[in-house]
């Protein structure tokens, strides 16, 4: 009894201590500076701000007085490149500053003050583009003075700028069109704001803000959400106590935070404070560091895997410091500050971004003040990236297209940790609220992810597929993506006939030699039927987003030969069916391959039909001639009173006439060298027809077309372009020859 | 006496002890929300702070010298003999100098409404538009700023057309030179009289910043040293005298006195 009395003792003791243990996490190796560096060559820098993405990190700032500029490096990197120079930012520096925001498409958004022109500007620069040009957010006029100005970009990609004039509320405007037109401005509450607003872009489109707001002479902290029209405030601080300068951020799962500071030095407000939002209007608020005469913008700022960071400014014991804390991803609380020295003097507005690659950055800016004209200051820390998880998605193994489909092979790089489980959205980052993956599923690598049918609205639909993987003790990732243009179709077009069509494209792709060539028949004929066992083929692509590649034959659907490759979207051949040929019906299906995998079938019905028709009967008067007075050179030729027979032609027998003039009587014309055979078709379905305007210089020299006797010679030929060995005849004398002419109309000037 | 099976009272302590827990956690977040907390973190130890020391007890000019002004700063309310003026255009509310008399001192206290600290220039001045000929003097203690200066013959309402004579300098520890400068600015427009680069001043310790000047004669003592000298041939005729510095916070004042003789 005395044994379960102690561990009850024991229990109830742990049971007191646990929830008020400190929240603080030391998971992974501190965080620590790296380095910090001036940027050479710039002065009377004021407000500047800074940006980070993938491996890459962005400054911008005014400077001299004069200039807008943006400086970019890769984030391990210990100096700038000489800057870009974006735009004019003359006056006094305090009120023409800079700010910037990336994308989610990775697209740099920068704006700037022109204080003498009291006119916001803005820039945009897509991923591996080009700087877009200049346009106006705001042009305030003489009677304007606009300060303070921010931008953000939402995730479904809108510019949202917010500023403020002097005793006014801070205002906003949005754009989505590379800043060509902006929205109406709206005031951020109704009372008058300080300092610069902060916005922070969440999941969704969820657009968040942060304000300094005066209240009972007291400066509150108040913050709310885009609702489509405006933001609606909620106040974070007592208005008994003074807190200002708020930054906040959205961690990879949606949650936002944010950082503000006292203005009192000593006492229980003093400090930093970091709060959370709960939902509605609730707030959780923990105060993070304590009594220090704090100044200038508390930042906080999630990376894209969660690790949050935190920067402010504040005078300790012997001097003005930044100090950086970090609360890694999975991790319950901030690690212990760091500071930076301070030997090249003081900075002032400081402001922080992070990113992830090789390890978790934060990149501060500030001004450094050392007695002189202020300059800018560049602060590199480094911190273990905490409950290191993650998977980077590669759909198709990096492949530029994807075929339509009901799933999609995807492997995953990097993949660090153990993850256990996976969840996935297409085109917006998921979330337990939304997600196509049903929730969390299991994880795997590489693993089948549906294409939901909704994505295929075009031919060609470039989508983005975000996951995000978690551990089994729940360290998640943050959220990663990669893009891939869905092909949702072949896009082409297909002919499949006769090989003597007269129809067919003027130049023909290199193929195999055919081995009977069918030669000896007409040069045109049905396209459905064929004299030898070969056919024509033309495929042309129509705009198909990873173009046709290659196209394959084959009797059914389940059998094809050996795929032809397609060059530059056309192909065109007589080639060779697959296999023996019957006469009668044979099928043939062709099989078009795009880049993306899609697979076209074209099945076609060809007619094998080797053997003549015959001429079974005729008349004196089966074939007429008569001349035309206008044009002698043309005739009208009549057909009557004839029967011809075909084994597989339906019908009168004989899908047209093959007719050859001749200035002497030939007795058997159908092995007559010298004559020039030209094929017809036979108008109607009837035996008895009528052919006008057969020119009797067909086949003929021109120093024959003379007057007198014209010979001409008709056979009949099938669908396939076998002609009959029978023939009619018939003659007509021209007492002069005469051709067409052309009136064409006179023109006077 | 009613016996319990163990099983049944482990279960019973079990529970008690999820109550007593989940009765803790309520409490711990209903605190969490309120702005009463102890902060989570602490910053790294520094060196102690060396405690700001009496200020030097300075001896008058001169035996002989005529006292104008004096100023020690014990009583609060002698805030409204002076005058606090930013000496750059500004357009912001927030962004005005704060001055006031703590402990016994007059301090710069940064800016106003959010307290953000500021490199603008900025000045306290104090007496009469007609003072000519004086010796102005002052005890300064930096803790962090690392800018100090002295003004004489301040004239003027607007600060950017003001004329008077200042002579300014800066910490050691900062990089830029010249650490000191003695220059006049006439209705805004700057000349300087004198520079020198080296060396600053040390921080956390007092120091005894005066000006004398006597028609167009100026002379600058730090510490009692002569530091800077200059003849202006087209002297500015008087004016108020007072104290220069940035609106960095973390400046101390104490002791100010103009003297004639």
């Amino acid at each position: 009894m005395r044994r379960f009395t102690l561990c009850l003792s024991a229990l109830v003791a742990l049971a007191l201590i646990i929830p008020l243990a400190p929240v603080l996490a030391q998971n992974g190796t501190a965080p620590r500076l790296v380095f910090q560096t001036t940027i050479p060559g710039v002065r009377e820098i004021k407000f500047p701000d800074v940006a980070a993405t993938r491996d890459q990190v962005f400054l911008s700032a005014n400077a001299n007085r004069a200039d807008a500029f943006i400086w970019q490096k890769q984030d391990r990197a210990t100096s700038f490149p000489a800057p870009t120079r974006l735009g004019n930012a003359p006056g006094q520096a305090d009120y023409s500053t800079t700010s910037l925001a990336i994308g989610p498409d990775g697209a740099i958004h920068y704006i700037w003050i022109n204080q003498e022109r009291r006119t916001i500007y803005y820039r945009r620069k897509p991923l591996n583009g080009d700087w877009g040009p200049q346009r106006v957010i705001y042009a305030g006029g003489s009677g304007a003075f606009p300060v303070n100005a921010v931008v953000e970009v939402s995730s479904d990609n809108y510019a949202y700028v917010g500023w403020r004039e002097p005793d006014r509320p801070a205002v906003v405007t949005r754009s989505n069109n590379d800043g060509q037109t902006w929205s109406e401005r709206v005031s951020i509450g109704t009372r008058a704001t300080i300092g610069f607003p902060a916005l922070a872009a969440g999941p969704d489109g969820t657009m968040a803000v942060a304000v300094t707001v005066g209240e009972n002479d007291h400066l509150t902290i108040q913050s709310g959400f885009w609702d489509g029209s405006r933001f609606s405030l909620t106040r974070l601080t007592s208005p008994t106590t003074d807190f200002a300068d708020p930054t906040l951020t959205f961690d990879p799962d949606g949650r936002l935070y944010l950082a503000y500071r006292s203005v009192e030095r000593r006492g229980p407000n003093s400090g930093i404070w970091v709060a959370t939002y709960s939902g509605g209007t609730t707030w959780t608020i923990g105060r993070i560091i304590g009594e220090a005469e704090t100044f200038g913008t508390a930042n906080i700022f999630s990376d894209s895997v969660g690790n949050l960071h935190l920067q402010w400014n504040a005078v300790v014991d012997l001097g003005q410091r930044v100090y950086y804390s970090v609360r890694p991803r999975g991790a319950s609380g901030f690690t212990a500050p760091i500071s930076a020295p301070n030997d090249a003097g003081v900075i002032f507005n400081s402001r922080l971004s992070a990113n992830v690659s090789d390890a978790a950055y934060a990149h501060v800016a500030g001004e450094l003040f050392g007695g002189g004209a202020s300059e800018l200051r560049y602060l590199l820390f480094a911190a273990a990236s905490g409950a290191d998880v993650g998977a980077a998605p590669r759909i198709r193994d990096d492949a530029e297209f994807a075929r339509r489909d009901t799933t999609v092979t995807v492997s995953f790089l990097n993949v660090r940790g153990q993850p256990t489980q996976i969840r996935w959205r297409w085109n917006a980052a998921p979330s337990d609220a939304a997600n196509d993956s049903n929730g969390w599923q299991p994880f795997t690598n590489p693993m089948t992810i549906p294409l939901p049918e909704s994505l295929f609205t075009a031919p060609c639909v470039p989508v983005r597929l975000f996951t995000q993987v978690r551990e089994a003790d729940g360290d998640t990732s943050g959220v990663d993506g990669d893009d891939i243009i869905i092909d949702t179709g072949i896009q082409a077009a297909t002919v499949i006939s006769n090989p003597y069509v007269a129809r067919r494209a003027p130049i023909f792709t290199p193929a195999a030699t055919l081995l009977d060539s069918g030669s000896g028949g007409a040069s045109d004929g049905d396209p459905g039927y064929t004299r030898a066992p070969i056919y024509y083929l033309e495929v042309r692509g129509n705009n198909d987003c990873s173009g046709v590649k290659d196209v394959a034959a084959g009797r059914t659907m389940t059998s094809f030969g050996k795929a032809i490759p397609i060059q530059e979207q056309v192909f065109a051949n007589v080639l060779g069916y697959p296999g023996p040929m019957a006469p009668g019906e044979n099928t043939l299906v062709v099989r078009v391959s795009d880049g993306a995998g899609n697979l076209a079938d074209f099945p076609q019905t060809l007619v094998y039909d080797p053997i003549k028709p015959v001429l079974a009967s005729s008349a004196q008067d089966s074939l007429q001639i008569s001349s035309n007075p206008r044009a002698t050179i043309l005739t009208t030729l009549s057909f009557n009173n004839l029967r011809v027979t075909d084994n597989a032609y339906p019908g009168r027998g004989f899908w047209g006439v093959w007719i050859a003039n001749s200035r002497q009587a030939i007795s058997n014309p159908a092995s007559d060298p010298g004559l020039v055979w030209v094929p017809l078709p036979a108008p109607g379905e009837s035996a008895n027809f009528t052919i006008t305007n057969w020119s009797l210089a067909s086949g003929l020299r021109r120093d024959q077309l003379t007057p007198g006797a014209y010979y001409v010679y008709v056979r009949f030929l099938d669908g396939a372009g076998n002609p009959t060995d029978g023939f009619l005849a018939a003659t007509v004398n021209l007492t002069s020859v005469t051709f067409p002419t052309v009136h064409a109309p006179t023109i006077r000037r | 006496m009613r016996h319990y099976r163990t099983p049944t009272v482990i279960s019973a302590v079990v529970a008690l002890l999820l109550v007593t827990a989940a009765g803790l956690a309520f409490w711990q977040a209903s605190r969490s929300n309120a702005q009463d907390q102890q902060p989570v973190l602490e910053y790294p130890q520094f060196p102690p702070t060396p405690t700001i020391g009496p200020n030097p007890t300075t001896a008058p000019a001169l035996q002989s010298a005529a006292p104008l002004m004096a100023a020690s700063f014990d009583d609060p309310a002698g805030i409204s003999e002076w005058t606090f003026v930013p000496m750059e255009p500004i357009a912001l509310a927030e962004q005005q100098p704060v001055w006031a008399i703590e402990d016994g001192r007059l301090a710069q206290r940064f800016t106003a409404a959010a307290g953000n600290p500021s490199t603008l220039e900025t000045a306290a001045l104090s007496g009469a538009a007609g003072w000519s000929d004086y010796r102005v003097q002052v005890s300064f203690y930096d803790l962090y700023n690392g800018t100090a200066g002295i003004i004489a013959r301040y004239n003027g309402d607007d600060p950017l057309t003001a004329s008077y004579y200042r002579y300014r300098v800066l910490k050691q520890a900062y990089p830029a030179t010249p650490r000191q400068v003695l220059e006049k600015v006439d209705q805004g427009v700057v000349t300087t009289l004198a520079e020198i680069k080296e060396p600053g001043f040390r921080e956390r310790q007092w120091h005894v910043l005066a000006m004398s000047i006597v028609g167009g004669t100026i002379t600058v003592t730090l510490d009692g040293v002569v530091v800077a000298e200059a003849v202006d041939a087209a002297p500015l005729s008087a004016g108020r005298a007072g104290i220069y510095t940035r609106a960095m916070g973390g400046i101390l004042f104490d002791d100010f006195s103009v003297t004639t003789w």
